[in-house]
Parts: structure tokens; C-alpha cells; sequence
């Protein structure tokens, strides 16, 4: 190795990030070169030095105090159906802690004999117990479905835009995945798709979209490629979405909600609740859940 | 298993802003000494470190999973300090004029006031080539993701850090009044034995 070639490389010996075989050579070379030795050895030293500058270490309480205060101001405020609320929320919670204890303590679970799983994490959990949202966050009623994409009858767009025209304030309509990877194999992927689209803003874009185009992918060996044409048709980074579409914090975020649909009792797609209260729907679905939303409505303006 | 950064700063992102301090106790330190060790000013540091925490609140959309934390926390970070003294049109981060008189050899025994000719001439080095090496020695960031950061080949950052500590030396030498080697340098060594 040349001394040009030593100089080239000595940001990385320093910061220790040199790879095997110019590692080797560079110790070698500084080994028999006096005078790069002599250069390097100095670097290091002043490398090293660098260590001995002494920071302060502010208490931080303030800052965080005034942080904290910031992300409070954003928090939901607190209002009369706030407690109800967050008893759904603590239940969707519980639900999914103990079908996640149950998992462990069977050692198996329906959903992890695909493959390898992730295990949840945070921003699955959070996701998961959101959902996506339509309508007003702070609505009174909240209208939960769990749907899978590959479910000729789990297009309820219609149902849920003339729902939201009608209850403008009073609704927030909650989707949630509950893909049955059992009998339809591209519902995962599908999920996958729309949670990939919504890292980038467009969840209800590829909902609307991979519903709109059903029979195109449903039964497609390439449905994956298929999802990407769609995120492209959508504008979105076409790596991002495909680095989303193979993540496995997308995964966790939708096995969780199948986890947590199953400690709800679902038995089929699609499933809806009101409130936290399985609704048992036929055929008139708007009529039923309209019906069931005044009712709800008026209930809660006696209060 | 504990929750990495990304899995954090997601969490927020999709409402959970209980995580938002979690990620403020693991990084509040690092980003005040990335300030501090730029400008040697505490108080200053301070403020924007709160600066940085809340425009990585308001922009927490922006962060998806593509994205990599401390990275994109710095690439805030570097914002809000351009930001800040744009509008107070100075730069005390920035200034380095190279006329510190030399310092008394026998000042340079004890540690705290050698870490402060370091930090002196950490500041008399230029603004670009401190950032980088600030980032390079203490930031635990890979050449990669500071040629991410600033924009440039890695290959450019290499050879910058390579300069930068080689200047830092020089400025130290300069204001320490230390000799250059104490000990025989090893090719004098060599030339004398042969």
C-alpha cells in the first residue's frame, strides 16, 4: 500500500471503521513508514484529545417541562364522551395484551404459522389501536370496521360516505385490518399495500383504490407488483412504498389488529362496531346503522 | 426488547405523543453537547435543543419508515441553528477569527483548562470543518450518514475529516504553545539509528 493510499483511508482508521483486508494493510504500512506512522500517530492523539473537552450538563428539567407542555397543547382535550372514549381504547388494549399473553403462553397462534413474525411494536400497538380514521377525530360515535381487501362484501365505501354525509359531526369511522390469510392470500399484502401508502399520507387513497380494483389483484400471483403500479398511479415514492410493503413494523402494525379483532370476537369480515358493540348487520346495512346512530345520538344528548 | 428511536418517533407520529419524551431523555444531552461543542455558548445551546424538540413535534409527519432518526434529528438540528441566527444575523456558532495569542505552556497541565484550549481551538476552526468533525468523533455517525446529511460523497467527508483534524492540531499547537512532540518522532528515530 502507498502512503497516498494510508492518507485516503486514515478518517476511517481513526474513527475505527476501516474493513478487513485495508485494515491490515494500513497497520502494516504504518508499521514499515516512519513517516506516515509519525502523521497518524499525531492525528490520533488529537483524535483522542478531542475526548477531553469537558460539556455542561444542564438540567434538562425545564426544557422538558416546557416539551412536554407542547405536546399536551395537542393532546385531545378532554370532553364529555372522553371517558367513554378511553374505555374503548383501554379495552382494544387489554383485548390485544391478552391475546398477545395467550399467544406466548401457547407457543402458537393462527396468524404466526405464516412465517417468522415481528412482534409488535410501538408504532404498531399505536397505529393498531387507532386505526385510519374518516370524519371527524373528536366525534361523539365511533363506527369501528374491520375489513379484509380481498372481500367482495367489504366494500362498505358507500355505506360509510352517505353515513359521514348524513352525521357530519357526530361520526369518526375507525378501519382496521382483519385480513383472513387462510382463504384469501393476497388480503395480507393488501393490507400491507394500504398501510405502505399511508407512510406516505395516502392510506385512504390505496383503501379506495384496492377496493375500486378488486378483481384486478384479488387473484393476481402478482399482486405485489400490482400494488406498486397502484402506489405510482397514486405519486408516491415508488421505494418507499415498496420498502413499507415488506417492513415488518407494517406487518406487526396489521397482526396486531387481527389479534385484537379476534379478543373482539369477530368470526368474519367485514364486522362493526359501535362504541366498542359488535353490530350484527344483514342486508340494508345504511338503514340499520343509521337507525342505530340516531338512537345513539339521542341518548347521548340526554345525558 | 427496548424500542428503537424509529419505532419511537413513529409511535408519535401516529398519535402515541406519550413516547415524544422518551425519545427527549435519550437525546436531550446529545444534541445540547452537538451545540455546545459548536459554539461553546451553554445557554444558547439550551434554547436550541428546545427548538429542535418542538420542530421534531410539528413535523412528526414527516417522519415515516423509511426514515432514520438521528439523522433526520440532525438534519433539524443543523435547520434550526441556521434558522436562529439568520434572524439574529450572527453567527456566534460560526465565528473563528485565528487571533488567540498563544497560551503559557505551564497552563496546560490541568485537565479542565486543557479541555478548554481544546474547545478554543475547536472554535477557531472553520465552521464547516468543526460541524464535520464534531459529527465524525461524537456523534456516532457513520461517513455514510453524515455524506447523507451534508449532501456530499462519502469519500468528500474522508478527506474533509482527514484535513480538519490535521488543521485542528495546528491551531492547538499554535494557541497551547505546546512543541509540536514531545517524544522523538519515530522517523528520527530511525534516521539516527541508521
Amino acid at each position: 500500500m502507498r502512503c497516498e493510499e494510508v492518507r485516503e483511508n486514515i478518517a476511517d482508521y481513526l474513527a475505527k471503521t476501516l474493513r478487513e483486508p485495508l485494515e491490515s494493510q494500513t497497520s502494516e504500512h504504518l508499521k514499515q513508514c516512519a513517516s506516515c506512522s509519525d502523521e497518524f500517530d499525531e492525528l490520533r492523539t488529537m483524535w483522542a484529545d478531542l475526548g477531553e473537552i469537558i460539556v455542561p450538563s444542564p438540567d434538562p428539567s425545564k426544557t422538558r417541562a416546557a416539551i412536554l407542555a407542547a405536546v399536551a397543547h395537542e393532546s385531545p382535550a378532554p370532553n364529555r364522551f372522553q371517558k367513554r372514549r378511553f374505555d374503548m381504547k383501554e379495552a382494544l388494549r387489554a383485548a390485544a395484551i391478552i391475546v398477545v399473553l395467550a399467544t406466548l403462553a401457547t407457543g402458537a397462534s393462527l396468524y404466526l404459522r405464516r412465517r417468522e413474525t415481528p412482534s409488535p411494536s410501538a408504532p404498531a400497538v399505536a397505529k393498531a389501536e387507532a386505526g385510519h380514521v374518516r370524519g371527524v377525530p373528536s366525534a361523539p360515535i365511533i363506527l369501528a370496521e374491520y375489513g379484509d381487501y380481498e372481500c367482495l362484501s367489504c366494500d362498505s365505501r358507500d355505506m360509510v360516505r352517505r353515513l359521514l354525509q348524513k352525521y357530519p359531526d357526530a361520526i369518526k369511522y375507525e378501519y382496521h385490518h382483519f385480513p383472513l390469510t387462510e382463504i384469501h392470500a393476497n388480503a395480507l399484502p393488501a393490507a400491507m399495500a394500504a398501510e405502505a401508502a399511508g407512510d406516505q399520507g395516502k392510506f385512504w387513497e390505496m383503501h379506495d383504490l384496492l377496493l375500486a380494483s378488486h378483481a384486478k389483484w384479488s387473484h393476481s400471483p402478482q399482486a405485489k407488483q400490482l400494488f406498486s403500479d397502484m402506489a405510482k398511479q397514486l405519486g408516491l415514492d415508488e421505494n418507499k412504498f415498496n420498502h413499507s410493503l415488506e417492513s415488518s413494523t407494517t406487518e406487526a402494525g396489521i397482526l396486531l389488529d387481527m389479534k385484537t379483532g379476534s379478543a373482539l370476537g369477530i368470526k368474519g369480515v367485514p364486522s362493526f362496531f359501535m362504541d366498542g358493540k359488535k353490530l350484527e348487520l344483514g342486508p340494508g346495512a345504511f338503514e340499520q346503522v343509521d337507525h342505530l346512530i340516531a338512537d345513539r345520538l339521542k341518548m347521548l344528548q340526554a345525558r | 426488547m427496548e424500542a428503537t428511536d424509529n419505532d419511537l418517533m413513529l409511535a408519535v407520529r401516529y398519535g402515541d405523543l406519550d413516547q415524544f419524551g422518551v425519545l427527549f431523555d435519550r437525546h436531550h444531552q446529545r444534541l445540547f453537547d452537538f451545540f455546545y461543542r459548536l459554539s461553546g455558548d451553554s445557554a444558547s445551546s439550551e434554547d436550541l435543543v428546545q427548538d429542535v424538540f418542538l420542530r421534531m413535534f410539528r413535523y412528526r409527519k414527516t417522519f415515516d419508515t423509511s426514515s432514520e432518526f438521528r439523522g433526520w434529528m440532525y438534519h433539524i438540528a443543523r435547520t434550526a441553528r441556521v434558522d436562529r441566527f439568520r434572524s439574529e444575523k450572527k453567527d456566534p456558532l460560526l465565528k473563528h477569527d485565528g487571533t488567540e495569542k498563544p497560551a503559557s505552556p505551564l497552563r496546560v497541565v490541568e485537565s479542565d483548562e486543557r479541555s478548554a484550549l481544546l474547545q478554543r481551538a475547536l472554535l477557531q476552526l472553520p465552521p464547516d470543518k468543526r460541524e464535520l468533525l464534531i459529527l465524525a468523533r461524537f456523534e456516532e455517525m457513520k461517513y455514510e450518514q453524515i455524506a447523507s446529511l451534508l449532501n456530499v460523497e462519502v469519500g468528500t467527508v474522508k478527506v474533509r475529516v482527514h484535513r480538519a483534524i490535521a488543521e485542528l492540531r495546528e491551531i492547538f499547537l499554535r494557541i497551547s504553545g505546546e512543541k509540536p512532540k514531545c517524544a522523538v518522532k519515530k522517523s528520527e528515530k530511525i534516521l539516527r539509528t541508521t
